[in-house]
């Protein structure tokens, strides 16, 4: 099965974000109203011009998507929910392009929000608690995959804490990072904290918020990279799911930008850092910027296309051409995208 | 006072109270390969009908971590933390589970052994409980 679409002539029209952060007293649709707005002011559009839109949120309830559209309008449009988990955004994304693509739509728009502060139970919590999977929080499921990184190939907890602090710092280059530093945050400092502390196949975990086989990345990466036409050696920044710091270390291989296991020298070089080869999450990522799982992938478009455009200010990686864009979602989604710049 | 299972179809309780939980698993009649929990479709080879099997109680430490700030440590119980691990079982589910013992207990390779552990009594005086895997002592060994 081919599952790589290369989508010739669909162009991102225009973008709009706001600043990540705990937005208690907005209303959902709010938020997705105002960045909706900035993304057709960005296209020089209005509602009228969009054919149809994807929208992208994992907060509990029914047609909030129809219901944050209506803040931006009401034109008889179609619009599709999207959930995915982490890579929620990331997937609206890729159907906006391909609804384009497909030449169904002319213009077509990929929203995402979320308010984590609206959720209930969630994460072992509220009625969730009789479940079998209830005592393990997901954290736990990625520090089962770092301590295995551990043991084969003899990471040291430096490393992760290196690509932390490398995420923090990007973030403070980036004004729609939640998280804004206000010093250059060191390994040193990540590792002081107090918080220190898919196709089947055998060892796959059925029961729990599992991480999934890492071979969905592999996999999705070498169909997008033969779709596009191009390799790893084309890209000039990456965005990844660094939910957890071990996950970018492993993403820097199963994406193909070194050999599996070289990950730990491309960070002690700086390769993925600002001037390195392949500057990664040049925004700060999941860990400076907030991962709500509907905002996220949009979020990475966002800050590929500014740098694509050459209007990353302050964190402009220099000559960028290529950009790619991977998440993975509840242990069983992976998407990656590549978007090239436009002359 | 009765055990009952935190949540019904995953395992089973022995009626001799000294004896270790069953897990209840799935094997495919016409691949073989076996699955937990129990399913009804094989992963592998798509075959519609599996068997019930109760799996080993003991398999091999695939890697491990220790929550020092659990949710279900909080609520449940006057824990300070507990060890999560995955447990590669003979029959070849790889199977996720709380732990017993400290951090300083678990060695990736190392032969575990399951058992159960009490989470708290119900509203009918009954004791909750899930299952959970520990070490086998002296059995540290390769991955």
């Amino acid at each position: 099965m081919r599952r790589g679409l290369r989508f010739e002539g669909v162009a991102v029209a225009g973008i709009g974000m706001i600043r990540f952060g705990m937005m208690k007293d907005r209303p959902a649709a709010h938020l997705a109203r105002d960045a909706g707005l900035l993304a057709l002011h960005d296209a020089g559009m209005t509602l009228a011009d969009i054919d149809e839109a994807f929208v992208a949120y994992i907060t509990p309830g029914s047609m909030l998507g129809v219901k944050a559209m209506k803040e931006l309008g009401l034109t008889g449009l179609p619009v599709n929910h999207t959930e995915n988990a982490s890579a929620t955004g990331l997937v609206a994304f890729r159907d906006a392009a391909w609804a384009v693509a497909s030449g169904r739509a002319d213009v077509a728009m990929a929203i995402g929000f979320d308010k984590f502060t609206d959720m209930v139970g969630g994460g072992g919590g509220g009625s969730a608690r009789d479940r079998i999977d209830a005592p393990i929080l997901p954290a736990a499921y990625f520090a089962l995959w770092a301590q295995r990184r551990m043991h084969e190939r003899g990471t040291a907890v430096e490393t992760f804490a290196r690509i932390a602090a490398k995420n923090w710092n990007c973030g403070a280059a980036c004004p729609t990072a939640h998280r804004q530093t206000d010093h250059v945050v060191t390994a040193e400092e990540v590792l002081a904290s107090a918080l220190q502390s898919e196709s089947y196949s055998r060892g796959h975990t059925f029961v729990g918020p599992v991480v999934g086989p890492s071979t969905m990345t592999s996999d999705t990466a070498r169909e997008c990279y033969e779709a596009a036409g191009i390799g790893p050696e084309d890209v000039s920044v990456a965005y990844c799911h660094d939910a957890f710091v071990n996950e970018e270390l492993e993403y820097y291989e199963l994406l193909g930008f070194c050999p599996a296991g070289d990950g730990d020298k491309l960070v002690a070089d700086g390769e993925t850092g600002p001037g390195g080869r392949i500057p990664f999450n040049t925004d700060g990522g999941l860990i400076a910027r907030g991962h709500p799982g509907g905002p996220t992938g949009l979020a990475q478009i966002h800050e590929a296309v500014q740098q694509l455009r050459g209007d990353a200010t302050g964190r402009q990686v220099e000559g960028a051409r290529v950009a790619l864009a991977h998440l993975v979602g509840g242990g069983s989604v992976c998407t990656v995208n590549l978007l090239d710049a436009v002359d | 006072m009765a055990r009952v299972p935190i949540e019904e179809g995953f395992f089973r309780i022995s009626d001799d109270p000294g004896g270790p939980p069953r897990l209840l698993g799935s094997r495919c009649p016409t691949c073989g390969e076996v699955f937990f929990p129990r399913r009804l479709v094989c992963a592998q080879c798509l075959h519609e009908g599996t068997d019930d099997v109760e799996l080993s109680t003991r398999g091999r430490l695939w890697t491990w971590t220790y929550s020092h700030v659990p949710m279900f440590g909080k609520v449940d119980a006057s824990v300070p933390g507990y060890g999560v691990g995955q447990i590669d079982l003979p029959e070849g589910p790889r199977v996720q589970s709380i732990l017993l013992g400290g951090p300083g207990d678990f060695e990736i390779g190392m032969e575990m052994e399951i058992d159960l552990e009490v989470l708290r009594e119900n509203a009918e005086g009954d004791e909750v409980v899930i299952y959970r895997f520990r070490p086998v002592a002296d059995t540290a060994g390769s991955a």
